[in-house]
């Protein structure tokens, strides 16, 4: 992506363990984009979903999910996210009718950069889903049948 | 004041920074203590050190802290202390359950929050202990049934590996050899975990992308679908920030926890 627009900056943020940001930086210095890169760590929510709301594309390249909060947050900020094609993502979200999101194979960092150029500019919404209430409503119902307190 | 109201030990990581299914476990607490359920709250000794915040707001809503385990969570921010905190770890956390047990305190239902075995194993035995029902959350698969998932996730563990050590060409022949072996010790681990969490009264899938990455149809499972949402406060936020109408920067997000499962490929 960046050979194609050198104007452009990854944004990383998430829990760092020690020692990770300089190995990171360290390869990123390798590939000589070290300067396009700023790890930002933990940040709180605000400033996480202001910076998702200004962000052209989010890249998800998760192999491991269920159902991430970092999607659903990218979406309903109007910031397309293209991620790889795990059962989590297709089902929670592709099949369910959110827009702008688009799924590559797994590995396939090409075909990534690819598709986040093809969503940039594009119309981002999450599917509908019921509301937290109501999830944790059924959840909560679950709990007090098992126990025998409904 | 709780009356007949359902009581449970939750078992449960409340490191915010942890991600996501720290959150979604944080809101299910809050969400059954506003609505009468008496919670008591088992959490890592870590987050003792690390979730101030957490916890606070946590005791003000009325939850209470039973004790903490897995003492050697620390670990990850002090390794030299790992083998002597490996050490106590069993006979503190035996204390907290006699200490417990000698209150007469008897929860409906032991629920761990998480997938991660060690928070499953410690709901487990406790449940045996309080004669309660025992619980747990899958935020996560805890194994693959699905082979070119269980080894695409492996693959993924010796990229990052690669990538961070630069492996010369010589230590590839290691690393291949490491992958024949966590490739055995998966499966292995795979047929311990399929023939433990069978045997929980209760498995909650927040999704149902997770039987199907488990490759299994089990009776004590119920799904989620869908599992989590936005709450009211995101929904807030979100809105404030979209009217607020940010011009978009020349920027591209990656924003997860950085691991090697989260893809850095």
């Amino acid at each position: 992506m960046s050979k194609k627009h050198p104007g452009l900056r990854l944004f990383i943020t998430g829990k760092l363990e020690s020692g990770l940001e300089r190995a990171l930086m360290e390869f990123a210095r390798k590939l000589n984009i070290h300067d396009k890169i700023l790890l930002a760590g933990y940040i709180p929510r605000e400033e996480l979903f202001t910076l998702k709301a200004k962000a052209l594309v989010h890249l998800y390249p998760s192999h491991e999910d269920t159902f991430p909060y970092s999607v659903l947050e990218s979406l309903a900020l109007g910031t397309p996210v293209v991620a790889y094609d795990i059962p989590a993502l297709r089902i929670n979200f592709l099949e369910k009718g959110a827009e702008g999101i688009s799924l590559v194979e797994e590995f396939d960092v090409k075909g990534l950069a690819e598709e986040a150029f093809k969503l940039i500019g594009q119309k981002a919404m999450p599917p509908e889903f019921p509301s937290w209430e109501e999830i944790m409503e059924k959840e909560l119902s679950l709990l007090k049948r098992l126990a025998g307190k409904d | 004041m709780y009356g007949d109201a359902l009581k449970i030990l939750a078992v449960a990581n409340i490191d915010i920074t942890r991600g996501g299914g720290v959150l979604r476990a944080i809101r299910s607490i809050k969400w059954y203590v506003k609505n009468q359920v008496k919670v008591n709250l088992l959490i890592p000794l870590s987050d003792i050190f690390y979730a101030h915040s957490e916890l606070k707001d946590l005791k003000a809503l009325g939850v209470s802290i039973a004790g903490v385990f897995k003492i050697s969570s620390i670990t990850s921010h002090a390794p030299i202390f790992k083998k002597t905190l490996s050490d106590i770890e069993n006979i503190l956390f035996r204390r907290v359950d006699f200490l417990k047990l000698s209150y007469k305190y008897s929860p409906d239902a032991i629920v761990s929050l998480h997938e991660s075995t060690d928070f499953v194993v410690t709901a487990y035995i406790l449940s045996k202990l309080f004669h309660s029902k025992s619980v747990s959350f899958l935020q996560l698969p805890p194994f693959y049934g699905l082979k070119r998932r269980a080894e695409n996730i492996v693959r993924s563990w010796f990229l990052w590996n690669y990538y961070m050590k630069s492996l010369s060409s010589s230590s590839n022949i290691k690393s291949k050899l490491s992958v024949d072996l966590i490739k055995a010790s998966n499966l292995i681990n795979r047929e311990i975990k399929y023939n433990f969490y069978k045997r929980l009264d209760m498995l909650i899938a927040v999704s149902p992308s997770i039987p199907l990455e488990m490759n299994v149809k089990w009776n004590n499972m119920v799904i989620l679908d869908p599992g989590l949402t936005l709450d009211r406060e995101d929904r807030s936020l979100i809105n404030k920030i979209v009217k607020e109408s940010h011009i978009k920067n020349r920027i591209v997000l990656y924003s997860a926890r950085i691991s090697p499962e989260k893809g850095v490929d």
